[in-house]
């Protein structure tokens, strides 16, 4: 956590009659921070987003800001920020009109509005298009609008639900660093709601992976990718292998005829299943003359050349299909049916229970 | 069919669009001109009217008791209108926000009040407000009135029934618009520090402008045209141009002068529909 905690949720539940959308969430939020709700639609990240906005009243629970308990403030006493999933930009009224909405509100000086909302486009590197109207703007531009217009009366904190969904893939990402480095240039806590991993990978200083109203795993994108805590956490941020197993001793794991080695760390006791999940771009690939512990034999069944780096699809048998991914610059000559043979480092191996 | 798109459409189907047109001319336009020759004919006290051009019967609006009516009846018209979309706009939002099966008790309880005639709403309400039957027993008996009271004939009365039936068209018209708006937007509007009404004023309203300014035209239009409320439920200084012209058309059977009352008030309610249509497109723009 960056710095001292401004937002503390603890054991907030909500149902929505018979559907339990948040099951008891406890969680910190550090001043200046950005954390990213990341999750499959229907998991409560939006639902907790809208009681943290004032938007939702949670059932049970409490949420603190800067030491208060706010839950029964209303939203337009929170002096938060939110950015909606459909922008909800005023369509009656123009960009300078929408930006200084909350000014106006606020009973400042037409003069002090206008240099605000001034202020504000060039923050969003929109200059000078005050009178432009909504349905002019492109989806980038309605994007910043909206941004500004979240910014116009200085939150303390920055709410965005799924913000960037509309934009295409490319203009996404390019969007994804310009929020973070505003962000960051800001210092304005911020709390991101999205299903997709990359951008929460890309944005987020910690990423709370949520499932069924529960969180899975808080943690600093990198942690949470490379040691997921559960399967759920493994198969939702990128891809994976995945193999079963039964437990052998403190540090081997049997998986059908073959033996795997895994890092030191708990595991269960012999005989209880287990896990092995394994990075597609941590599996090292060869032709097949390898012998030794932690390896697959299989035959290549699809090879698939992306650009930056070429994917291998292996059958291996009883153990199912194995993903290899590699870059480019490495590509050994494969043929589909060829024989190769996968291996797994010990140190990139997660042994998961659940 | 997209082939069939992109050539020239042929004979038949020429014919299959004239179709609306021809059905529009010969069942509305063709009763409008008749009314419109009908209304510079000349009266006959024994034979209807015959033939003829004579202004006359325009002629007579210029007195001070059809002026009066005309007037009074674009007054009324106006102020159930307008009393119409104040109660209806939040009703409508209210409405399309609030659960599925609310919303269709709603609409169906609505419906089935625009299977009412004007007749049987009069009567209605006209025993609802009476002294002998109505309400006003309810209020004695807990308490709140002295004694009975007749709230009808009278000027109230007429305003209740107009606007029991004007209401659902007011809501209904309104009612698409309001569940069109997106509910992020009022979200927004809140989260940047308006009010629940706030919200509602700033945001909600000007959004469904367009959509009340054609909720309050059909109001207008259809209150002008009720003929039967205001001889039941008004006092004769309450009645509209629309019972004078029932009166002329039906009783003094003087169908040329009842046809120039009609002629002038639809051009006067032309008019001002225009001017409202203009007053609430502009408000796009502001």
């Amino acid at each position: 956590m960056a710095g001292e905690t401004v937002l503390r949720i603890e054991g907030v539940e909500k149902a929505f009659g018979a559907v339990r959308a948040l099951a008891g969430v406890d969680l910190e939020v550090g001043e200046g921070e950005l954390v990213c709700f990341l999750g499959p639609s229907g998991c409560g990240k939006t639902t907790l987003l809208r009681i943290i906005a004032g938007l939702e009243r949670a059932d049970r629970g409490r949420i603190r800001f800067a030491g208060e308990v706010i839950d029964h403030r209303p939203p337009h006493r929170r002096g938060f920020g939110m950015v909606f999933q459909s922008l909800a930009l005023f369509p009656h009224l123009d960009v300078a009109g929408n930006i200084a909405y909350p000014l106006r509100l606020r009973g400042m000086p037409e003069r002090d509005q206008r240099a605000r909302v001034r202020e504000l486009l060039e923050l969003v590197r929109l200059p000078g298009l005050e009178r432009r109207r909504v349905h002019e703007l492109s989806g980038g531009q309605r994007q910043r609008v909206a941004l500004a217009r979240a910014l116009a009366a200085e939150p303390r904190l920055l709410l965005l639900d799924e913000p960037l969904s509309a934009l295409d893939a490319k203009l996404r990402e390019d969007m994804q660093v310009e929020v973070r480095l505003l962000q960051q240039r800001l210092g304005i806590t911020t709390i991101l709601v999205t299903h997709d991993q990359r951008e929460a990978m890309t944005m987020a200083d910690r990423v709370v992976v949520m499932n069924a109203g529960r969180i899975h795993q808080v943690g600093p994108p990198d942690a949470v990718y490379r040691r997921p805590q559960d399967r759920f956490v493994a198969a939702f941020l990128g891809r994976r292998n995945e193999l079963e197993g039964v437990v052998e001793d403190a540090r081997t794991v049997k998986v059908g005829a073959h033996r795997f080695t895994v890092p030191e760390g708990p595991l269960p006791p012999p005989g209880a299943p287990v896990w092995l999940v394994i990075r597609p771009e941590k599996v090292v690939l060869s032709s097949g003359g390898e012998e030794g512990a932690n390896l697959l034999r299989g035959r290549v069944v699809f090879v698939r050349d992306v650009g930056e780096s070429v994917e291998v699809f292996v059958d291996c048998g009883e153990l199912g299909q194995q993903l290899v991914v590699v870059p480019s610059s490495h590509q050994p000559a494969l043929a589909t049916g060829a024989p190769v043979a996968l291996r797994w480092p010990e140190e990139a191996i997660v042994a998961l229970t659940a | 069919m997209k082939a069939d798109r992109s050539a020239p459409p042929g004979h038949i189907q020429r014919l299959l669009l004239l179709y609306p047109g021809v059905l529009l001319a010969a069942l509305f336009g063709l009763p409008f001109l008749i009314m419109l020759a009908v209304s510079v004919f000349r009266r006959q006290v024994e034979a209807f009217y015959e033939p003829a051009f004579t202004l006359a019967n325009y002629a007579k609006l210029l007195e001070p008791l059809y002026l009066e009516r005309l007037l009074f009846s674009l007054w009324i018209a106006a102020l159930v209108a307008t009393v119409s979309i104040l109660v209806a706009v939040p009703f409508a939002w209210l409405l399309a926000r609030s659960a599925h099966r609310t919303q269709s008790l709603w609409l169906v309880a609505l419906l089935a009040v625009l299977s009412l005639s004007e007749v049987i709403v009069g009567f209605a309400w006209s025993l609802l407000l009476s002294r002998t039957a109505g309400l006003s027993n309810l209020l004695v008996w807990l308490g709140l009135l002295d004694q009975p009271r007749a709230w009808t004939p009278g000027f109230g009365a007429m305003l209740a029934g107009y606007l029991y039936l004007v209401l659902p068209y007011a809501v209904l018209t309104l009612y698409p618009a309001a569940s069109r708006v997106d509910p992020e937007l009022a979200e927004a509007a809140r989260t940047l520090g308006a009010s629940e009404l706030r919200a509602f004023l700033t945001v909600v309203v000007p959004v469904l402008r367009p959509a009340m300014t054609a909720g309050w035209i059909l109001s207008f239009v259809f209150t002008l045209g009720v003929y039967l409320i205001p001889q039941i439920l008004g006092r004769p200084q309450h009645w509209t141009l629309s019972v004078l012209i029932t009166d002329q058309a039906v009783y003094q059977s003087n169908l040329p002068l009842a046809a120039a009352l009609a002629a002038v008030l639809l051009a006067a309610s032309l008019l001002l529909i225009a001017l409202a249509g203009r007053a609430g497109g502009s408000g796009r723009r502001a």
